[in-house]
């Protein structure tokens, strides 16, 4: 099972790791933030909400991001959650 | 044809289908990738942006200097490139087919030969900081081993590039041959003629259907599969995409294209998608891209979407395949390539 490594205090959104159709998800995208001082590995693709909860075990910041939110918005927001520096 | 009236046509009819070229060829990355994510049940891209979007996106961005061996004739490829693919299209159009003989199985094989030729310099240029001299070998004491060569990944993918060069897309070639030799001629208008002959005599508003279209038979058939394959071959797509694996060479030899640079690169590698599709609907089903009849070439567009939808599926399920694959699978081809020059003899 392929995996994805998320650096400590960085960000990612999980657009195009997510088999849509089959996870069938609430949201149309998550931003996933690693609040660690180490690198964290995750589970890809998400073929489920399973996949979801098994990132908010691992206990990093994750913020879903529903059809009409705006991405930047979110990404500013889980920076500030996990105290990240970087732009 | 007066020769002041023959040149202003030409002049006209290739403006026009270079305008009409650039902008479909734009769409049909993001119809590709849209169908590739379906196929693996995700929603993929908007349609619109890995074609037009990526590419004005980076026109916009700042300049930024390319490392490289020959920083100036490193960033001429790109453009060379574009021109390259640009005329490769031209000549498949009908004003193109009297011009010194370039609309023929010559011009579009030649001027294949030196699209490919250019990703073997790219790669030969580049010098990324990414790879900034990768150790083929480590340099800690006691590891060394004496006498190798330390090189940018990019070369390796220069070295791929002409592997591919040299055997990969010889099916192609061999599956280009077959309109012609069925047609007893090596220029496009005489495939057209016996493919197509009411093409010769209708007027611009109507839209002549072949009467015997070479891919509705065995050799043309065949041929029709082992040019798709070789499509594949030099789009550089997968499965035959080794020379940019980003496993281990990143991005090859465009890895250090940034910026406008890269605009350009997308706009090439995005009408050589268009121009080889559309040269298949030319050669094998007997439409060609006329710029002075709306019909023809709107049929001979969508027409051209078949090679990148069965691309599309195709790569949405493939891996990449080494040169231990590569070869074999070439073999296979050129003898399926060669069957169907054979039989076509015999049409």
């Amino acid at each position: 099972m392929p995996k994805l490594v998320i650096r400590p205090k960085h960000v990612i959104t999980l657009g195009g790791y997510v088999v849509e159709y089959r996870a069938n998800l609430p949201y149309r995208d998550y931003v996933v933030g690693n609040p660690f001082d180490e690198p964290v590995k995750i589970e890809a693709p998400i073929y489920s909400i399973e996949g979801i909860k098994a990132l908010q075990d691992l206990g990093l910041v994750v913020e879903p991001v529903a059809k009409y939110d705006r991405l930047t918005e979110k990404l500013k927001k889980v920076k500030a959650l996990i105290g990240s520096e970087t732009q | 044809m007066d020769p002041v009236l023959f040149i202003a046509g030409l002049i006209l009819s290739s403006i026009v289908a270079t305008i009409i070229a650039i902008f479909y060829s734009l769409v049909l990355p993001g119809i590709e990738r849209k169908l590739q994510a379906r196929v693996q049940q995700r929603i993929g891209p908007p349609v619109l942006t890995p074609g037009w979007w990526a590419v004005l996106k980076f026109w916009y961005k700042g300049k930024a200097e390319p490392i490289a061996q020959m920083p100036l004739f490193y960033k001429s490829l790109i453009w060379l490139g574009i021109a390259v693919v640009l005329l490769l299209f031209l000549f498949s159009t009908p004003y193109w087919w009297v011009v010194l003989g370039w609309g023929s199985v010559l011009g579009i094989a030649g001027f294949l030969k030196l699209e490919e030729v250019l990703y073997v310099l790219m790669g030969s240029q580049s010098q990324s900081i990414l790879t900034t001299p990768m150790p083929m070998n480590d340099l800690v004491k006691g590891a060394k081993v004496k006498g190798v060569l330390r090189e940018f990944v990019e070369q390796h993918s220069a070295e791929r590039a002409l592997k591919m060069m040299a055997v990969g897309s010889l099916p192609l070639y061999i599956a280009l041959l077959v309109p012609f030799v069925a047609a007893r001629s090596g220029m496009i208008s005489d495939v057209i003629r016996a493919q197509n002959p009411v093409y010769f005599n209708s007027s611009w508003l109507s839209l002549p259907l072949p009467s015997n279209p070479v891919i509705l038979t065995v050799p043309g058939f065949l041929a029709a599969v082992v040019y798709f394959v070789g499509y594949l071959m030099l789009l550089n797509e997968k499965p035959f995409s080794i020379l940019k694996a980003k496993v281990d060479v990143i991005e090859g030899g465009v890895l250090e294209y940034a910026s406008k640079l890269r605009a350009g690169y997308y706009l090439m590698r995005n009408l050589l998608l268009f121009a080889l599709s559309s040269i298949f609907v030319t050669l094998f089903i007997g439409i060609p891209f006329d710029p002075f009849m709306p019909l023809c070439f709107i049929l001979n567009m969508i027409l051209s979407l078949i090679l990148p939808i069965a691309m599309a599926i195709l790569v949405a399920f493939s891996p990449i395949l080494t040169f231990r694959q590569i070869y074999p699978a070439t073999v296979g081809l050129s003898a399926l390539g060669v069957l169907a020059l054979i039989l076509s003899v015999s049409l």
